[in-house]
């Protein structure tokens, strides 16, 4: 059944810094798109980076950038901790997924420590919450079924980079795919919301 | 080092974000007055492989894709495109029949050639000499067209292209169309890639950019 309302479904990997820049590029112009849906997915599919190009976008955007020193690693981790955030933590799911950590502060996101001082101020600093979620995450087959179905889902819709972003238009069931942090002014085209432009994003 | 900023686009017949950043930049120029822009051909199998990268169309979902987002862009942006029934379509012989024709004529008319539509609007087949003679003939005259069609068998045309293709490689492409930038009374070549990157190479020279969408008639979309 068509929703009403138009959605767009993320989906992301928290190796790619395209997901990084583009999710947060994302979150400034979404200010502007009140009525649209958005939901962000986590799934295992990292991707190319380059990095004189996305220090020109952090330029452009404001949105500060540092490629990390220790570059890939493994995320499979905090991905499975995010998963099993967004079922249990609906509200702070979110903020969790925009922690900088890793794309400014060069922090090791694959470390059970540092995943712990990342989240634990979100959570009123309850560490054996966030000790609680690192557990599940390693060992909940529950959690590990959900994240790989999520990844499985998302190539099985053509998805084969991060970031992805799955688009309806309102009262339609067809699933648009847009590929790259820099499909977000076609995006607002094809869903007839206003885009005020990169140069404008530090001020959003 | 030049008083003005500059761009060149390299740019391979073949490649449809090529088609899209030659477009753009046909739009956007009248509006940048002190910027030197020139499109200069390559080879893009030359430069995918010079650069150890594979074409995006290699992957599966990637070439499905490409060819959605394709269409939105045309929709989104008003520049007419028809994916061609043979892609993609060896476009050597065109390449250097546009070398020729930039060495001899002037900028206008050189461009006028690389605008034409034969390939991503009328698909026709870009790899026949018939169909290059009769593209590029009402611009410069079938004499010409003939005579620079001859020429793309001359050592030196083929050098040129070779000659580009290797300067584009060692900017550091990986692909097509990529944009090396000079600002105004400054050496330094910056180099970025795809037809999706005006946004940042106009803020990054200073540029006026309303973006893709035509603003004279809103597209249907």
């Amino acid at each position: 059944m068509a929703a009403t309302r138009a959605s767009i479904t993320c989906y992301y990997d928290l190796i790619s810094p395209y997901t990084y820049m583009g999710f947060k590029v994302f979150n400034r112009f979404r200010k502007q798109w009140p009525n649209v849906d958005v939901t962000f997915h986590p799934m295992l599919l990292g991707g190319v980076m380059n990095v004189a190009d996305l220090d020109r976008i952090s330029g452009v955007t404001g949105i500060p950038f540092k490629f990390p020193q220790k570059f890939p690693i493994n995320t499979v981790l905090p991905m499975r901790v995010l998963t099993a955030l967004q079922i249990h933590e609906a509200e702070k799911y979110e903020q969790c997924i925009d922690k900088d950590e890793y794309f400014i502060h060069g922090r090791d996101i694959s470390q059970a420590d540092v995943i712990q001082q990342a989240l634990s101020p979100i959570f009123n600093s309850n560490t054996a919450k966030v000790e609680s979620y690192l557990q599940r995450a390693a060992q909940d087959q529950e959690i590990k079924k959900i994240f790989k179905q999520y990844t499985d889902e998302a190539v099985a819709k053509g998805v084969f980079g991060a970031p992805t972003f799955i688009v309806r238009k309102a009262g339609s069931d067809e699933e648009l795919l847009f590929f790259g942090s820099d499909r977000i002014e076609m995006i607002a085209a094809t869903l007839g919301l206003p885009y005020t432009g990169l140069t404008s994003v530090s001020k959003l | 080092m030049s008083a003005r900023s500059s761009i060149v686009c390299y740019y391979d017949v073949v490649s449809p974000y090529s088609y899209y950043g030659v477009k753009l930049l046909h739009r956007y120029k009248p509006q940048w007055k002190d910027v030197d822009v020139e499109l200069r051909p390559v080879f893009l199998a030359g430069v995918l492989s010079g650069s150890k990268n594979q074409p995006p169309a290699n992957v599966a979902a990637k070439g499905a894709y490409m060819f959605k987002d394709l269409n939105r862009l045309s929709t989104v942006s008003g520049i007419p495109m028809n994916f061609p029934s043979n892609f993609p379509a060896m476009t050597v012989p065109a390449s250097r029949l546009l070398v020729a024709i930039q060495k001899t004529e002037s900028v206008a008319t050189y461009e006028q050639c690389v605008e034409k539509e034969a390939y991503w609007v009328e698909d026709k087949d870009v790899s026949q000499q018939e169909i290059l003679i009769n593209a590029v003939a009402p611009i410069i005259g079938a004499d010409k067209a003939i005579k620079y069609m001859q020429q793309t068998s001359d050592k030196e045309i083929k050098q040129q292209l070779i000659d580009n293709t290797n300067e584009a490689i060692e900017a550091g492409a990986f692909g097509a169309p990529t944009f090396v930038i000079k600002k105004a009374g400054s050496d330094k070549p910056h180099l970025f890639f795809g037809s999706d990157r005006f946004e940042v190479i106009t803020a990054f020279l200073g540029l006026p950019y309303e973006g893709l969408a035509i603003k004279a008639s809103p597209a249907k979309l």
